[in-house]
């Protein structure tokens, strides 16, 4: 890397170049589709292990806590089973596409999103479900309340989400296979440059990706201070 | 009148007592009680040490824990428990007392009527827009009690509504309390606070290691009379005779005497006692040990706790007349 490409990343970002802001695009499309997937599913599921008592409670609670560090690569591995022509979604014809890539990434997200919520919940005072159900709230009614209450946890974990599958590059190159204009995301863009030896892109997509990254850091550490919990005397 | 609350052979143990609280109950880990009946327009207090099952009795009044067997039955509607550290919502006081109102749907109109209603109840009005989690313990206290007010519930349970709090804030439950059993709700409390137990109480219900106890003090209502120079107080019991007790400034409406101190003789015996009364015997329970419980009309209602041998003595039998003595320091005043 030189001094020229510097600038000329510096350049990509001021004029904002059309294809640096398609890639960005992608990047932020996939991670936010996949996260709110995940935080859809994983919410209501992290509400059910923090206050349902089931069989083998502790074990499954354990086994999602150790999916956390699922390898990128063996998620991408283990959807391109599934969705590749032989595999037994072969028909529905998603590989490489930007679906695909959202799949691998809300499998990803997933047990980060259950396990921070049911962290964060299963912390929340054990008088609030009794209280809920005292004051004779629906099974649904106390759900929403105990997530309004844990809400910190609950966004905190889908930021954290956000995070992982926003700096990944795993199951994007294995789902999605880098096609331009269509599922090159930052990370797999920084990768091929790179190797191509265009660095200017590559400086530009990192600076971009750094500054996402930052961010939702930044606003995880915000939330956490600043929690109107902490308001109390 | 039909009982708000009736419980028969309950028993109930925690399932998998890994939990400290829960360990305190000893190796059966059970609550038993053959029978208990709660009236409308009544206050009755559970008292008892730590882990000897008021808590779980509640819960189970609740209908937030399960019997293992016997019947717990509520009438009119669901029994509401305010906890003894309640959770408040991490939002207004208001939001927090309207909430079961909000999700009943009920019109904006009755939610406001009815919320601002229970504020005022408990004296939280000023404070209907504070954030409830920043509230002092005191407080906290008085908006859960109005939260559970809003549901007008005919039985309303309190786990230690009056421990751990200032004494503004005691005095302000207690004047809610007694409101609502004069509006012909029941409530059921446990509590610590043994001047705020027998203040409120229509009925003191002791408990040790999750079984009944009988009671073991007279509570008598009534008023102080102004000591004077005196070094001795009298209290006049209403619809009964004056007793001596304490000399105590200050108003006053209950005196409690406990049974033990009160001693019954066949004539009247000179004693340094001041407190001397004529009465006839109502009832003889001859209880299980070497204890009897004599009940006694003098003018009011009060029973002794003598032995059985006593009783055998005395030839103690339900319209035998005799005298009642009891120091003017064993009484209390509250």
């Amino acid at each position: 890397m030189n001094l020229a490409s510097l600038i000329e990343a510096l350049r990509l970002l001021v004029v904002w170049d059309r294809e640096l802001a398609a890639i960005t695009f992608n990047s932020l499309h996939f991670a936010i589709a996949s996260t709110l997937i995940a935080a859809l599913i994983g919410t209501p599921i992290g509400v059910l292990f923090a206050f349902r008592e089931f069989p083998a409670k502790r074990s499954v609670v354990a086994a999602t806590h150790t999916l956390m560090g699922l390898p990128t690569v063996v998620v991408g591995l283990l959807v391109f089973s599934l969705l590749s022509r032989s595999g037994p979604l072969g028909g529905l014809g998603l590989m490489f596409t930007p679906t695909a890539v959202i799949i691998g990434q809300a499998v990803l997200a997933l047990p980060i999103v259950v396990s921070l919520v049911y962290g964060g919940l299963a912390r929340l005072d054990p008088e609030l479900a009794e209280t809920l159900q005292t004051l004779g709230a629906t099974r649904l009614q106390r759900s929403v309340k105990i997530v309004r209450e844990g809400r910190i946890a609950v966004v905190s974990a889908i930021l954290t989400a956000f995070g992982r599958v926003v700096g990944e590059v795993g199951t994007a190159m294995m789902l999605g296979g880098n096609i331009r204009w269509y599922t090159r995301t930052i990370t797999t863009a920084i990768a091929l440059e790179t190797q191509k030896g265009a660095f200017a892109l590559s400086v530009a997509l990192g600076i971009v990706l750094m500054t996402v990254a930052f961010g939702v850091n930044f606003g995880l550490n915000y939330l956490i201070r600043f929690r109107p919990g902490n308001r109390t005397i | 009148m039909s009982p708000a609350i009736e419980l028969h052979g309950l028993r109930f143990s925690y399932p998998d007592s890994g939990n400290a609280d829960q360990a305190q109950f000893g190796d059966q880990a059970l609550l038993q009680i053959e029978s208990l009946t709660a009236q409308a327009s009544e206050i009755m207090v559970l008292i008892g040490d730590n882990g000897c099952g008021k808590t779980t009795l509640l819960k189970l009044l609740a209908g937030l824990l399960i019997p293992d067997g016997g019947s717990v039955g509520v009438h009119n509607g669901p029994a509401l428990l305010v906890h003894q550290r309640p959770y408040l919502f991490a939002e207004s006081v208001y939001a927090n007392v309207a909430w079961p109102l909000r999700i009943r749907r009920l019109p904006r109109h009755d939610v406001r009527q009815r919320t601002l209603a229970a504020l005022e109840q408990v004296g939280l009005e000023q404070l209907a827009r504070r954030w409830a989690p920043s509230l002092s313990g005191g407080e906290k206290q008085r908006a859960a009690i109005a939260r559970a007010l809003v549901l007008q519930p005919q039985v309303l349970l309190l786990d230690e509504p009056t421990s751990n709090i200032d004494a503004a804030s005691i005095a302000a439950v207690e004047r809610v309390l007694r409101w609502q059993a004069e509006c012909g709700r029941s409530v059921i409390m446990s509590t610590h606070n043994l001047p705020s137990a027998y203040r409120l109480a229509d009925r003191i219900v002791p408990m040790k290691e999750g079984r009944l106890r009988p009671v073991a003090v007279n509570i008598l209502r009534g008023w102080t009379l102004d000591p004077g120079d005196e070094h001795i107080g009298r209290f006049q019991v209403s619809g009964g005779p004056q007793i001596f007790c304490p000399a105590a400034r200050g108003q006053y409406t209950t005196a409690v005497v406990r049974m033990d101190d009160i001693i019954l003789s066949a004539e009247a015996t000179v004693t340094s006692a001041q407190n001397r009364l004529q009465g006839d015997v109502r009832a003889v329970e001859l209880t299980a040990g070497e204890l009897a419980r004599v009940e006694i009309d003098c003018g009011c209602r009060l029973v002794s706790t003598v032995t059985h041998r006593s009783v055998d003595q005395l030839r103690l039998r339900t319209g035998s007349r005799l005298w009642v003595t009891f120091k003017a320091s064993a009484v209390e005043l509250y």
